[in-house]
């Protein structure tokens, strides 16, 4: 096989246009289809703490079910807090399904009568999940 | 003064009873990610109505979709649609 130093070059230049972007595109966090297109809202939400006094104010979920989830979300957080103090029980993946059967549960409640929270929630689900698997944004926000 | 001899006896039994109750608590082992998620999906069933009992086993199908079996017979699709809305619909009974 002949192998011109142009031919090399080609092959080169092919690995940097196509094979790298694939590379680097791996890196990426998981994303379903799910969320593509939620609501448009005046005021985004931006972190867990915000959605949980979006969600104390709202008046779509009961006093009960809110207390039950306020305690989800400390939980999720305490749990969050050992991983990232090197205290393992779950996996990053396994808090990140936790993370999002949590944010489904109150979604459903806010879905039919609390829109703009139900949007606010939409928009902010995968950057809120970015800042608590993050050490530094978790520890700037809740330690 | 026999009275509050008493008083005083009776509160230092219950201080003592506070006292040693800490060390009688055991600590509450935290649950498995199996049991955090099959909770979580039976409160997402049982909210919107849906008969299920306990969350026999899930498969994540992908992120945001899951497939739950209940302890019911019945078999659910949970998962989120575009708009951010949670769906859930009834697969198959095995009744």
């Amino acid at each position: 096989m002949v192998c011109v130093p142009g031919f090399r070059f080609s092959l080169m230049v092919f690995a940097l246009l196509f094979l790298l972007p694939a590379i680097a595109f791996t890196n990426e966090p998981a994303r379903s289809d799910a969320l593509q297109s939620c609501p448009a809202v005046d005021e985004e939400i931006v972190d867990l703490e915000r959605l949980a006094a979006g969600l104390k104010k709202s008046k779509a979920v009961g006093m009960l079910e809110k207390l039950r989830l306020k305690s989800a979300i400390d939980d999720l957080l305490d749990r969050l807090r050992h991983y990232h103090d090197d205290n393992r029980q779950h996996s990053i993946a396994e808090l990140q399904q936790q993370y999002d059967v949590l944010l489904m549960r109150i979604a459903m409640h806010l879905q039919h009568k609390d829109t703009i929270l139900h949007g606010q929630l939409c928009n902010a689900w995968y950057m809120i999940w970015q800042d608590l698997e993050d050490p530094k944004q978790f520890a700037r926000q809740f330690q | 003064m026999k009275q509050s001899c008493l008083i005083t006896r009776n509160t230092l039994a219950i201080l003592f009873s506070f006292a040693t109750l800490p060390g009688c608590h055991r600590p509450m082992e935290s649950p498995s990610h199996e049991e955090i998620m099959r909770a979580g999906l039976e409160e997402i069933i049982s909210e919107q109505g849906s008969t299920c009992g306990s969350v026999l086993s899930y498969t994540v199908d992908d992120r945001l979709d899951y497939r739950v079996e209940c302890e019911s017979g019945d078999v659910y699709r949970i998962h989120i649609d575009q708009e951010g809305l949670v769906k859930l619909d009834r697969h198959e009974s095995g009744n």
